[in-house]
Order: structure tokens, then C-alpha cells, then sequence
């Protein structure tokens, strides 16, 4: 089960725009490794992040195996001060994660 | 009867809602095939995508040296006027596609993202501005690969 607890921020950056940085938290396993016994580690990793503003989207990311562990993602959108952004994922295992914050 | 009746409107019930689901989540689906391909070429067969042109409006931000190339960071900035899809390749991964990344208008064609990368390779950067594909590359010299322990 992966951990689903992640970290979101959104900040007016110095040209305007709101920068969103997404911290997930999980192992995206590629299926190629192997554990310390020599166990095939199945594939585990993100197939979609859907950013939104007021619940409308307008970042999807589509990834797959190649995307680190735990990544760091970030974008930067028009906002007003006070919007609600989200940031979703799902994964190949059919497990979800959500976090909202509001635009500072 | 009845019963069968029910149980047809029940499943129909929940195929619309499946459906309506599915499409809330995302606007375009996910194309399987790209991200499974083992070769660029495949990968971007599996896209349909136009013929792509370098350009030098794309900026890729990449460490010159990832000492570990299980976790490296990657800074895309787009200058090209009406781009709105960003696909990013590890030429020399496994599964070199990495990402396939839409954006709105409301939103700058920016995003940084962190990426396993096998070896020493370059990170190729496509960009989808109307019915134009433009393209530019960047190399990344990898100490330690990042795809098989992981």
C-alpha cells in the first residue's frame, strides 16, 4: 500500500504567476528491480496527476515507470489569491491520492 | 422479469457513472502503448505525432552530471507561442517515455518533475503547438543508474 500523504504548496512567485510544487509520496517502482532476496519488485508507479483550479482541471500529466520515487513536481499557473488548487493522482494499481490548498 | 428488469438498469446505472468518472479525471486518456514502448521509436509511433523540427525556443533544466540517476531533477520552459503538450523522452531508458503533460491556457508551459534515467543519455524534450512538433535535447551524464534497483 503506498504511503499516500503529500505535500502541496501554491505561491505567488515574483513574476505573477502561482507556483504549485507537489511533493508524492511514493516508491514508482518500475518492475524492473529486485529485492535483497532476489524477488521481482512489481511495476508501482503514477500513470496520471490531474492539477485543478476551483475543482476545474487544467494540468493532466500522464507518466509512467520512468518517473522518480517520491518526485517533486511543480507548475505555474494563473491564480487568484485565495483559489482552491488541487493536485490528484492515480496510479497502476488503481490507487488514488488528493490534496488541496488555497492560493497565498 | 422484474427482477431482470432491475438488474439492467442497475448495471446501466453504473456503467454511466463509471464512465462519467473516467472522464472527470482526466480529459484524454492515457496511451498505454507510448509509455510500455521499450525504443523511442516505438514510444512515438504509439503517439501518432507530426515530424518534429529542433527548435530553440525550449530550455531544458538539467544537471550536466546526476550522480544518482534514480532521482533527477528536470525544468522544462517553453517559449513557442500556442504550445499546450509537453512529451519528455529518456533516450537510453527502458521505457523511454517519461512524461505526456497538457496544459490550458490559464497555465504557463513550465513544469519541473524528477525522472530515473538509466545511463549517460539525452533527455529529449517534444513540444505540440497546434499541428507543429518541435523538439530539443539535452545530455545528462548519469554516475550511477537509476532504473534497475528501482
Amino acid at each position: 500500500m503506498a504511503d499516500t500523504t503529500f505535500r502541496l504548496q501554491a505561491k505567488r512567485g515574483a513574476d505573477g504567476a502561482v507556483l504549485v510544487k507537489a511533493l508524492i509520496r511514493h516508491p514508482n517502482h518500475n518492475g524492473l528491480g529486485r529485492t535483497a532476496d532476489g524477488e521481482p519488485i512489481p511495476p508501482h508507479h503514477l500513470t496520471e496527476v490531474v492539477v485543478a483550479v476551483n475543482g476545474e482541471p487544467v494540468v493532466t500529466l500522464h507518466t509512467g515507470s520512468g518517473i522518480a520515487a517520491n518526485p517533486l513536481l511543480g507548475w505555474k499557473l494563473t491564480a487568484a489569491t485565495g483559489d482552491r488548487v488541487s493536485v490528484a493522482w492515480l496510479d497502476n494499481l488503481d490507487e488514488r491520492g488528493r490534496a488541496e490548498t488555497t492560493v497565498v | 422479469m422484474i427482477l431482470n428488469r432491475r438488474h439492467l438498469l442497475k448495471a446501466a446505472f453504473a456503467l454511466t457513472l463509471a464512465g462519467i468518472t473516467r472522464r472527470a479525471w482526466a480529459g484524454a486518456e492515457r496511451n498505454v502503448n507510448a509509455f510500455n514502448g521499450r525504443s523511442v521509436e516505438s514510444a512515438l509511433g504509439a503517439l501518432d505525432l507530426p515530424t518534429a523540427e529542433e527548435s530553440s525556443l525550449i530550455d531544458i533544466d538539467a544537471p550536466d552530471v546526476a550522480e544518482n540517476g534514480a532521482n533527477v531533477p528536470v525544468e522544462v520552459t517553453v517559449r513557442i507561442p500556442g504550445a499546450d503538450r509537453v512529451l519528455v523522452v529518456g533516450e537510453r531508458n527502458v521505457f523511454p517515455l517519461l512524461a505526456d503533460t497538457r496544459f490550458t491556457p490559464g497555465v504557463l508551459p513550465w513544469f519541473e518533475f524528477k525522472v530515473k534515467l538509466a545511463e549517460t543519455s539525452h533527455i529529449r524534450v517534444y513540444v505540440v503547438a497546434g499541428d507543429r512538433l518541435y523538439t530539443t535535447s539535452r545530455q545528462v551524464r548519469v554516475i550511477v543508474g537509476g532504473c534497475l534497483p528501482g
